[in-house]
């Protein structure tokens, strides 16, 4: 029972906050029905006001990740995925210096670099992975320095690796509000990013904005990344942003599928993961990704487009032959 | 349903309301050319592609562009369908800009094949409901925000109906990676006559395609020029484009000859436009 009584965190005011840490008071309730319907061996740990924040994170970050994935893969970003991942980490620690939030710097920082990857390649001869390369482990590094100089190194390990059993509520706040924007817009959009990834030039002759859609999708991205940062870290999210999606392209044919199935193959990795790693005391954001991967290896073995499949309808072909 | 173009399109248009089976009346006013490219110059950064490119095409016809690789007949494409500016020169669409016309789903575009990644997740039937993506953005806040599952009925019944032109209702619920060559070709023709657009660009509507599917899509084709709307296809094969074409533009960066298909289609011409390199098989004279 005592389970449901929030730890409010020190820092945060002001009406947002109040109204942010209202919210989560009710969705960390409403969650905490349907944990304690399960037997106590596993709703147990969840008793615990950091497990409750943590679990709601994980679920949050676990869906919009899933669902963003599906594009990654689809519009074969996942390089350009991994480029703003490390991007990020510079722009987050002169936000932390400004005292800006987060995100405007994350947001800043990955869009510099992806502006520089575009300049170097229009201009130079080299191409499009080695400009990639260059610019965002460039950035990386200049973050790690950054962070070195003003943080501990127990703080960057955070940022790098995600330490999901420390999260706070105003964190926890903004994490929902990243998801509410990335779901939603995902929905109202839906026709436009599925004829931009699918087939771009028809959307660019049915009179959609192509760059607006190529740039608001990397908003997305950065915005879900900078949510995940807490969760997974930055070393650890872009396999939230690939595997999940990749799972759900062996497994299904509709894009509305794949986004079901890829969320749910999030949430699912996010919280197994998030219990495995409080029962053995690992580190959490590595647990995650190895349970997504894991669901991987098993869709890529035995599902519908998978290996095991692929050998039957090979078997088959040959008999009939 | 494909006939009724749909309301936004103004006074030039209102005559084509009655299409198919029925006469069209006499025509009060010329019509603005389908087509008006005056100068045309276009390249991708380097040497132009398009160089000084004249060409005014009637409404209503059926029109073969042929020229060898790399004269510029995609980038033609991508001219007219808005995804690319020329650099030079100006381009006009039934009498008004290619930018304003892209919002009103005026030019449909059927890709080649290799142009489209048959892996995508996604079935026959949500391929051709996006041709009808341009019409529902077309009716505003709110609903151009509703995912096409709740689009308007119209919608579903319009890429039911270019469904059965093509003879694909029954593979509708098909994943595209299931397809046979021809199938392909004509889920992206169905697509395309969903759109209910005036112009359809067709880039290679042949290449690849078995003769039922290839008889189908010339029957598609003249229905389609009969309901008054202009087809511009792209191809290598001379043999169907002197059979069916009404026109026929020769081109290799610039247009090198237009007119009637045995005008054009003559060896002095066509060696003229291929540089004397490889001239298309098939066509014996």
């Amino acid at each position: 029972m005592s389970g449901v009584v929030l730890q409010l965190s020190a820092e945060g005011s002001g009406p947002l906050y109040q109204w942010g840490e209202a919210l989560v008071d009710v969705l960390i309730a409403a969650l905490m029905l349907l944990v304690n319907l399960f037997p106590e061996r596993i709703s147990e740990p969840f008793q615990y006001g950091f497990m409750q924040r943590a679990l709601l994170t994980s679920i949050v970050v676990g869906a919009v990740c899933g669902v963003l994935s599906c594009f990654v893969v689809l519009k074969r970003w996942a390089l350009l995925g991994d480029a703003i991942s490390h991007a990020v980490l510079p722009g987050v620690a002169i936000a932390y210096l400004l005292g800006l939030p987060f995100f405007i710097g994350a947001f800043v920082s990955g869009a510099l670099t992806s502006l520089g990857i575009g300049a170097i390649e229009r201009n130079t001869r080299v191409k499009e992975d080695a400009a990639m390369g260059i610019m965002f482990t460039g950035a990386f590094a200049l973050g790690v320095v950054i962070i070195s100089q003003i943080a501990t190194s127990t703080h960057l390990m955070h940022i790098l690796f995600g330490n999901v059993l420390g999260v706070r509520t105003p964190v926890l706040f903004l994490t929902l509000l990243a998801g509410a924007i990335t779901l939603s817009t995902v929905f109202l959009f839906y026709k436009e990013f599925l004829l931009y990834v699918f087939d771009p030039v028809q959307a660019s002759a049915l009179g959609m904005n192509t760059a607006m859609l190529h740039y608001g999708l990397m908003l997305l991205l950065t915005l879900t990344i900078v949510a995940s940062l807490e969760t997974v870290g930055i070393i650890l999210v872009v396999a939230m942003l690939i595997t999940p999606g990749a799972t759900a392209y062996l497994l299904v044919n509709s894009l509305p599928r794949m986004m079901l199935v890829a969320a749910a193959v999030g949430v699912f990795s996010a919280v197994v993961g998030l219990y495995i790693s409080f029962d053995r005391n690992i580190a959490s954001g590595g647990t995650i990704v190895l349970v997504a991967t894991a669901i991987f290896g098993l869709a890529f073995l035995f599902g519908r487009q998978g290996v095991l499949a692929g050998m039957l309808r090979h078997r088959a072909a040959a008999k009939e032959a | 349903m494909i006939q009724n173009l749909h309301p936004t399109m103004t006074v030039e248009s209102s005559d084509r309301k009655f299409s198919r089976n029925q006469p069209r009346p006499a025509e009060t006013k010329p019509l603005p050319p389908a087509i008006a490219a005056e100068n045309l110059s276009a390249s991708y950064g380097g040497p132009p592609v398009l160089h000084r490119f004249n060409l005014t095409l009637p409404q209503g016809e059926l029109v073969a562009l042929i020229g060898p690789n790399g004269a510029g007949k995609s980038t033609f494409f991508k001219l007219l369908s808005g995804v690319m500016r020329p650099t030079e020169g100006s381009i006009s669409v039934f009498g008004k800009q290619v930018r304003d016309q892209r919002r009103r789903s005026t030019v449909a575009y059927v890709p080649q094949e290799e142009q489209i990644d048959w892996d995508f997740p996604i079935s026959v039937w949500d391929v051709v409901l996006a041709g009808r993506f341009g019409r529902i953005r077309e009716e505003g806040f709110p609903r151009r925000l509703a995912p096409p599952w709740f689009s308007s009925s119209l919608h579903h019944d319009a890429a039911h109906e270019a469904l059965s032109a093509v003879e694909m209702l029954k593979l509708a619920s098909r994943p595209i990676a299931a397809l046979s060559g021809g199938q392909k070709k004509r889920v992206f023709l169905a697509r395309a006559l969903a759109q209910e657009a005036r112009m359809l660009l067709l880039d290679e509507p042949l290449a690849g395609v078995d003769g039922r599917s290839a008889e189908l899509i010339f029957n598609v084709f003249s229905r389609a020029r009969k309901e008054g709307r202009t087809l511009i296809l792209v191809t290598h094969d001379l043999a169907s484009a002197e059979k069916y074409a009404d026109r026929i533009v020769l081109i290799n960066r610039t247009v090198m000859a237009e007119g009637a298909p045995e005008k054009v289609l003559t060896l002095e011409n066509l060696a003229k436009a291929f540089e004397g390199g490889f001239i298309p098989a098939r066509y014996e004279q």
